[in-house]
């Protein structure tokens, strides 16, 4: 099942920057709706709901590491230990570039590492680039095993 | 020693027989030879049978004979010499002396010969009396064993003494009841310029020194009472050991008193030594601050105050013990172990007081020798305070490394909470650029620069401080460095600053190798060149030289410009976190304090040389690869 409608969850907790990731990827063309949750816990909650419902299921998931409650590594671990979430791309997103979170994330199965930067023009790149590749050209496995 | 000791055979010369029918045989009788003489004529007229025998001759061979035909003459014993004895008989009526004899067969003997001159008186003869002629009385007596007997004494005699003389560092006397010195000898006579010959036959108040007499003489007449003692006794420098014996005859009378004296002096002041270093050593080893056990056989045999103390106990009460009974029981396998095996090298224990409290000490014993006995020589230190110390040490460290934990903590949190809004701002500050339209007010557009750049800044100080934080946590391997290549890789990576500025950045070929961490070298010299560039001034020739210092163990190496300089009073100061000398220069304030920080974490060190107008020299050291 490929459907235009499969959400991209989106975990982070500064809502501000939230908004600007957001605004960034619909200036670039995104064509699918984005759930936005600010916590861990609201994110696990999100997953545990869409591993029984098949339409709520991520198309992709954006993930800060910072997370209050359940820390962002805590979800990665989560969604790729379980068997119906485990193939949905996880792309984090984080000011963080220390080697240690970057070795946890992918330690975890992270699908790609990106680092917030810190001038507007490469943010802008590099939000352009996430729409283009991960939401168009990639393709993950669709629908249940 | 005189004849005296000797007993002399009696010979029957007194009181000649007169003419009585019963001479002959009277005089037959006598075991002596009897010759007698005609002292005008020299003839022999008489003879004894003890003669006869003596000489194995007949009468007439002897009544016949001459002086000659009895005498050794080849030994000597000639008439010549006889004339001697016969002139002392003219003047004095008699003589006595040795004769070598030969009898008849040819065979010898040694006799004592006695002459006496006597008036008219002969007889067993057939010729009548001649009153008016001298007459010669010869008494013969065999003496061959008794020479023996005295010869053998003799040697005795010189043997003992020469023994006597010999001995080195002693001295015979023998006094009698006079305290008259009998016998004196001995080799230490002569030490104390005494001399046998000064001294023997004379009372100890003739020959010894009056001061002395009054030290010995009780001592002598206590010998010569029959008491056996000794007694140690100065003589002028040095110190003699007195054995007096006293010498008894069979009836058990004391006949005369034996000192025998030894030289001691060597002795006493070996002993005065020894009692010093003794009292050398216990001072020693009471100065000490380790407690020193002596042991032997697992027990303590002496003890210094110190372990006394340490023990909480008293030396009467330790001296004794065993050593394990010191020992806490925990302990007590490994002490034993120690103790058997002799091993020297120092170990920990914990060990028990007197009163059962245990405290650690460390101990290290040595096997020594003491009088002939293998002991053991322990030293006791109570390490109580370094265990405490690193204890506290430990606790320290696991104190610092929570603090690094929290420092990292800190670093994320810096990482992540301050740089997030800062991100949030030049992200909507962009929004804002493009939503804003393509012709916005020129003060809309300075008011969104003046956002962007403090927003900027505040991210590079932000990337500062975070690289500051992780010099110390972050460590990179240490390894020979090529300064040379990474001189020229921070040139690399200031190429655009360099060049807009119109520096000459030369680099010394020969700069020696450093042992560090490659990135932290570069990141050194980017920051001084960095720093260099930003304070050349209006300097219109802007010159940076990379170079260094020879030296033998480390590795001196210089960022010289020809820029503004560094005020000697400021020279300290730059290298303090955010301190920027100028408000105006572009930076954070963090690189020279980065610079610092990195050397000193290598092992190095970083100063400034100045004279504050023509330029600074930045030298650092590290250690040569």
């Amino acid at each position: 099942m490929d459907t235009k409608d499969q959400v991209v969850l989106y975990v982070e907790d500064n809502s501000d920057y939230a908004e600007l990731v957001l605004r960034g990827l619909a200036r670039h063309g995104l064509d699918r709706p984005v759930v936005h949750v600010e916590d861990g816990e609201a994110a696990l909650q999100y997953l545990e709901r869409s591993a029984a419902k098949q339409a709520e299921r991520p198309y992709l998931i954006l993930l800060d590491l910072q997370l209050p409650k359940v820390d962002g590594l805590e979800i990665l671990r989560t969604v790729k230990e379980h068997p119906a979430l485990s193939d949905i791309p996880v792309v984090v997103l984080t000011t963080s570039a220390r080697a240690g979170d970057i070795r946890g994330a992918y330690e975890h199965h992270a699908n790609s590492y990106l680092v917030k930067p810190d001038a507007f023009a490469q943010f802008d790149e590099m939000i352009r680039d996430l729409r283009v590749y991960w939401l168009t050209w990639n393709h993950p496995p669709v629908g249940t095993h | 020693m005189g004849d005296g000791h000797l007993e002399r055979p009696k010979v029957v010369n007194d009181g000649l027989p007169d003419s009585s029918p019963r001479r002959g045989s009277l005089i037959d009788a006598l075991e002596d030879g009897i010759i007698l003489r005609d002292i005008d004529s020299d003839r022999v007229f008489d003879v004894n049978q003890g003669a006869c025998a003596l000489f194995r001759a007949t009468r007439e061979h002897l009544l016949h004979g001459s002086w000659a035909d009895v005498s050794a003459i080849d030994e000597g014993y000639t008439e010549d010499r006889l004339d001697l004895y016969l002139e002392q008989v003219r003047l004095t009526g008699q003589a006595r002396f040795e004769w070598r004899c030969q009898r008849r067969d040819g065979t010898r003997f040694w006799a004592e010969i006695r002459l006496r001159r006597i008036s008219g008186a002969r007889g067993g003869s057939d010729k009548p009396p001649e009153p008016t002629r001298q007459q010669l009385v010869a008494v013969v007596r065999d003496i061959t064993e008794f020479r023996e007997a005295r010869e053998r004494l003799r040697l005795a005699e010189e043997r003992y003494r020469l023994l006597v003389r010999h001995i080195p560092g002693t001295a015979i006397v023998l006094c009698d009841h006079d305290l008259r010195l009998v016998l004196v000898d001995g080799a230490e006579l002569a030490s104390n310029g005494f001399s046998k010959a000064d001294m023997e036959g004379r009372t100890i108040y003739e020959c010894l020194p009056p001061e002395f007499v009054s030290q010995i003489e009780g001592n002598m007449r206590r010998v010569l009472s029959g008491e056996t003692f000794l007694a140690d006794i100065p003589f002028g420098s040095f110190w003699y050991r007195y054995n007096y014996v006293p010498i008894l005859d069979d009836a058990g009378h004391v006949i005369w008193g034996m000192i025998l004296a030894l030289n001691i002096t060597e002795q006493r002041r070996a002993l005065d030594a020894m009692a010093s270093s003794e009292a050398r050593l216990r001072s020693l080893s009471e100065a000490t601050f380790e407690g020193i056990a002596i042991t032997a056989n697992g027990r303590v045999i002496d003890a210094n105050d110190q372990l006394l103390s340490m023990f909480q106990t008293r030396r009467e009460d330790m001296v004794g013990q065993s050593v394990l009974s010191m020992v806490a029981s925990e302990s007590a396998p490994l002490v034993q172990t120690h103790l058997q095996s002799g091993l020297d090298s120092p170990y920990e224990h914990l060990a028990t007081r007197h009163n059962g409290t245990t405290f650690p000490v460390e101990v290290r014993a040595r096997t020594a020798t003491i009088d002939g006995h293998a002991v053991r020589v322990t030293a006791v230190r109570d390490i109580t305070e370094r265990k405490r110390a690193d204890q506290e040490r430990d606790r320290l460290i696991a104190e610092l490394s929570t603090r690094n934990g929290e420092m990292e903590q800190f670093t994320y949190t810096v990482s992540h909470d301050l740089r997030s809004p800062l991100v949030t701002i030049t992200g909507f500050l962009g929004m804002l650029e493009q939503d804003i339209g393509p012709n916005p007010s020129d003060r809309v557009k300075s008011d969104i620069a003046r956002i962007g750049s403090a927003a900027n800044k505040m991210l590079r100080l932000l990337g500062d401080l975070l690289d500051l934080s992780r010099i110390g946590r972050i460590a990179g391997a240490i390894a020979p460095v090529s300064v040379v290549e990474a001189a020229r890789e921070a040139k690399e990576l200031l190429s655009v600053s360099i060049a807009e500025r119109g520096a000459a950045l030369v680099v010394d070929p020969n700069l020696p190798d450093v042992m560090a961490d490659r990135n932290r070298v570069v990141q050194v010299i980017q920051n001084l060149v960095e720093n260099a560039i930003k304070y050349m001034g209006d300097q219109p020739e802007p010159r940076i030289d990379i170079g260094f210092r020879p030296h033998a163990t480390r590795a001196i190496l210089f960022v010289k410009d020809n820029g503004i300089g560094v005020p000697e009073k400021s020279a300290e100061r730059i290298f303090g976190l955010f301190e920027k000398l100028n408000p105006a220069t572009p930076g954070t304030g963090v690189g020279l304090a980065l610079v610092r920080r990195i050397l000193e974490y290598q092992g190095g060190k970083v100063w400034v040389e100045s004279d504050g107008k023509h330029g600074s020299t930045f030298v650092f050291e590290l250690p040569r690869a």
